[in-house]
């Protein structure tokens, strides 16, 4: 394939991956795989590599929008991020020692439970007040954040600190095993067990993910994994589409967000489930 | 249910006056279970965005330039070249580098590919050199707790890059 072509269709695709990417709270990793694989028939391996660095990109770029718009709870993104970091390495290190298959299939499944569970919860626009979990009472988590499409500022509290913090874990493995940010399965545990607004949810995983990115990365550096033509025009076009995305977020109503967010989930659970099974799309 | 403290009243011993983003002003129990904005205060947001906006652009621009200068000379050593320029061995014959030292030398040979890469660094710093930010001012406000969170996260990002290297 002619470089050229394969770079402006790369910043293309990158770019979109960045928009979405910011706005749902992923890392637009989960777009770039499929696209630097499916359509432009790159190895994997380096498409994951381009994945973590476009990882760290959406997050860095929207997390300096969304840290200004006073949406990002710094607080409990810093303290989730030392369960994340861990699971980072953890996966990292562990890499080529679990089957591949099998992890998109529990992927594929979590994915699925996770968009089950927001589709439930779609009507659910505010969180309703939630109960303080005395460790976000002690670490003072809970806080509050203005909501464009509504006008005023939005008081939250955070419940289920704990479980937040497992399934962090969980999270930050599958990020060191897949490089992805695993933004998937961040959002849903603020969303579901921290019961937080989707929109802090989001914002607060943007910064999470590039942290636990900037864990694994790293390792595919050293590997090999990290191929400057073909990482170039996904960290460019990323970088873009984040910063534009980012612009959006606070004017998108929560409920838009979160169905887009569920579709999403959607495709990329069956994508996965796919891959798991044999039926290999890449 | 914002609350406002009334214009220019100390609300006691305790608590601070903070300017929000938006110019408001708002009193805010120190270390107490009242919500807060979430982060410590507006400052401490703003240094952060800062040192995200200016990593980001910085890596976007060194890239950018990398990028520009590789493809340039990928097209001036072929005239038609084909995937093999893209990829590194077996596939093809780009270069890969994966270290820092590595890009400081690919840097004093000239080659683009280090330029690249070089921006990317500097975006993986970003997150890293936030992080750092954050436990110091953490450590300035007395916040104990938090310093001892940014310390574990920076603990076991450092962790990373040698677990990184040795394998």
């Amino acid at each position: 394939m002619d470089p050229i072509a394969f770079s402006l269709v790369t910043l293309v695709a990158a770019v979109l991956a960045g928009m979405l990417g910011s706005l749902l709270g992923l890392g637009g990793g989960i777009i770039v795989i499929p696209v630097l694989t499916l359509l432009l028939g790159i190895d994997i391996h380096y498409a994951i590599g381009a994945s973590i660095i476009s990882v760290i990109a959406t997050s860095s770029a929207a997390a300096a929008a969304y840290v200004r718009n006073q949406m990002t709870n710094l607080r409990i993104g810093l303290f989730l991020v030392t369960a994340t970091t861990l699971g980072a390495v953890t996966g990292a290190t562990v890499g080529g020692l679990v089957g591949g298959r099998a992890l998109y299939i529990i992927f594929a499944g979590v994915l699925g439970y996770s968009a089950t569970m927001m589709f439930r919860r779609r009507h659910a626009d505010l969180s309703e007040s939630v109960p303080n979990h005395p460790w976000s009472e002690r670490l003072r988590l809970a806080g509050e954040y203005p909501d464009a499409s509504l006008g005023r500022r939005v008081r939250y509290n955070v419940a289920g600190v704990p479980l937040a913090l497992g399934l962090m874990y969980v999270a930050g493995v599958v990020s060191g095993l897949l490089g992805i940010g695993s933004g998937a399965l961040k959002v849903p545990a603020m969303d579901l067990a921290m019961r937080l607004p989707i929109k802090v949810s989001s914002a607060t995983s943007n910064f999470m993910i590039g942290v636990t990115a900037a864990a694994s990365a790293g390792v595919y550096l050293a590997r090999g994994d990290i191929v400057p033509f073909i990482v170039a025009p996904v960290a460019l076009g990323v970088l873009l589409g984040a910063t534009l995305g980012a612009r959006a977020m606070s004017r998108l109503h929560g409920l838009l967000i979160r169905q887009l967010f569920i579709l999403v989930l959607l495709v990329v659970s069956l994508e996965m489930a796919l891959k798991g099974l044999g039926v290999s799309l890449y | 249910m914002y609350e406002e403290s009334a214009a220019g009243k100390a609300a006691g011993i305790g608590e601070e006056h903070l300017r929000t983003s938006s110019g408001r002003e708002a009193s805010r129990p120190r270390g107490g279970a009242a919500p807060s904005a979430g982060g410590p205060s507006a400052r401490l947001e703003t240094i952060v965005g800062g040192v995200l906006r200016y990593g980001v652009a910085a890596s976007f621009l060194v890239i950018a330039l990398g990028f520009t200068i590789l493809v340039r000379a990928t097209y001036a050593a072929a005239p038609h070249p084909g995937a093999e320029a893209i990829y590194p061995p077996p596939q093809g014959h780009a270069e890969v580098l994966r270290s820092p030292a590595e890009v400081a030398l690919g840097l004093i040979r000239g080659d683009p590919n280090a330029l690249v890469v070089l921006g990317l660094l500097v975006l993986l710093g970003t997150p890293i050199v936030q992080v750092a930010v954050s436990a110091v001012t953490f450590a300035m406000r007395r916040d104990w707790a938090y310093v001892a969170i940014t310390a574990f996260v920076l603990a076991v990002l450092a962790i990373s890059f040698l677990v990184g290297a040795a394998g």
